[in-house]
């Protein structure tokens, strides 16, 4: 699965975004705020990954166990999910 | 020909309708000045613009201004680190301060309770639609011809100093604004564009203002009160 195109993600004010751009803005017209590990993944599934690849790259950056880290991935996917934002 | 300075840019603007020329005339500049763009729009740029949000249509005279708008405004991003923001621009003693809010929350009024308090010190830049510029790192807010119905603006140029989000509260009081939220509040309320590369530039600009300009909630009524509190906690100041 991966992201979308379409979308950018930039720093403003010390909060990290997501916008859509171009014909995307007529499906989503607000924003999506991220904080690090979001970020992180995000910037992964922008390229297409597995949910088990994501953990994996969570466990090998961040100091978390699996469990937590599962978690999190899950979390991430359920709000981008939500808001259709995964292909 | 006619041409206009509007943020500090010249503008060949040649509208077919007297409404915008009637609105814009504080804007004019003689033709001495050489335009840096021509924003003059065409038929069918005025036919994109003539279906409002709301479903009703709108006439070509206003249709017109509103193009002019969207047009200047390409212009702003791409060149001028400057966009049109939904705000009701004020001046007291030359410190600029933007209420913004949705629409219908009572921005207007409460900067006439501000016009009430300040009397002579008080200055509308303008009322709805000023333009925001980034010049040298500072943030400045101009006075323009879209100033919604009450035509309350002047041709100035102000430095911000805070912005304040209104919100309609029976207790007066004021908070800081969270970043986040004023993200939130500058990605509705401001003429944005699709592209990519004006998104990033827009988002990098807003970035940077609200990093150096101070941010506020103003929780109140339409009583005199609100603007007594207000001006104290946003100017340090008693009226």
């Amino acid at each position: 699965m991966k992201i979308k195109d379409g979308f950018v993600l930039q720093e403003v004010a010390g909060t990290h975004i997501a916008v859509a751009v171009g014909k995307r803005v007529k499906e989503f017209n607000g924003l999506i705020k991220l904080n690090d590990t979001c970020v992180f993944l995000w910037k992964i599934l922008e390229k297409g990954s597995t949910e088990e690849e994501l953990v994996t790259a969570l466990l090998n950056e961040y100091d978390v166990d699996r469990e937590r880290a599962k978690n999190d991935v899950k979390t991430f996917l359920k709000k981008l999910k939500e808001k259709n934002l995964i292909e | 020909m006619a041409k206009y300075k509007i943020a500090d840019v010249v503008f060949e603007i040649n509208a077919h309708h007297d409404f915008f020329i009637e609105m814009a005339k504080k804007y004019i500049c003689d033709n001495s000045f050489s335009a840096e763009f021509n924003a003059t729009v065409t038929e069918e740029e005025i036919k994109r613009e003539k279906n409002a949000p709301n479903g009703k249509v709108y006439t070509d005279a206003f249709a017109e201004s509103l193009a002019v708008y969207r047009k200047i405004s390409s212009y702003l991003i791409d060149f001028k680190d400057g966009f049109l923001f939904h705000a009701s621009a004020v001046s007291v003693d030359n410190r600029g301060v933007l209420f913004t809010a949705h629409s219908g929350t009572g921005k207007s009024t409460h900067a006439r309770l501000w016009q009430e308090l300040l009397g002579d010190r008080f200055l509308y830049v303008n009322d709805d639609k000023p333009v925001i510029r980034e010049i040298n790192g500072e943030f400045f807010v101009y006075g323009t011809p879209w100033s919604g119905k009450h035509k309350l603006d002047n041709d100035i140029k102000v430095k911000i100093e805070a912005v304040a989000k209104i919100q309609r509260s029976e207790k007066n009081f004021v908070n800081l604004l969270d970043k986040k939220e004023a993200i939130a509040l500058f990605m509705e309320q401001s003429l944005r564009f699709p592209e990519k590369d004006r998104t990033v530039k827009y988002l990098q600009i807003i970035s940077r203002f609200l990093n150096s300009v101070n941010t506020f909630v103003i929780n109140c009524n339409t009583y005199i009160e609100a603007g007594k509190i207000a001006v104290k906690q946003i100017l340090g100041e008693t009226v």
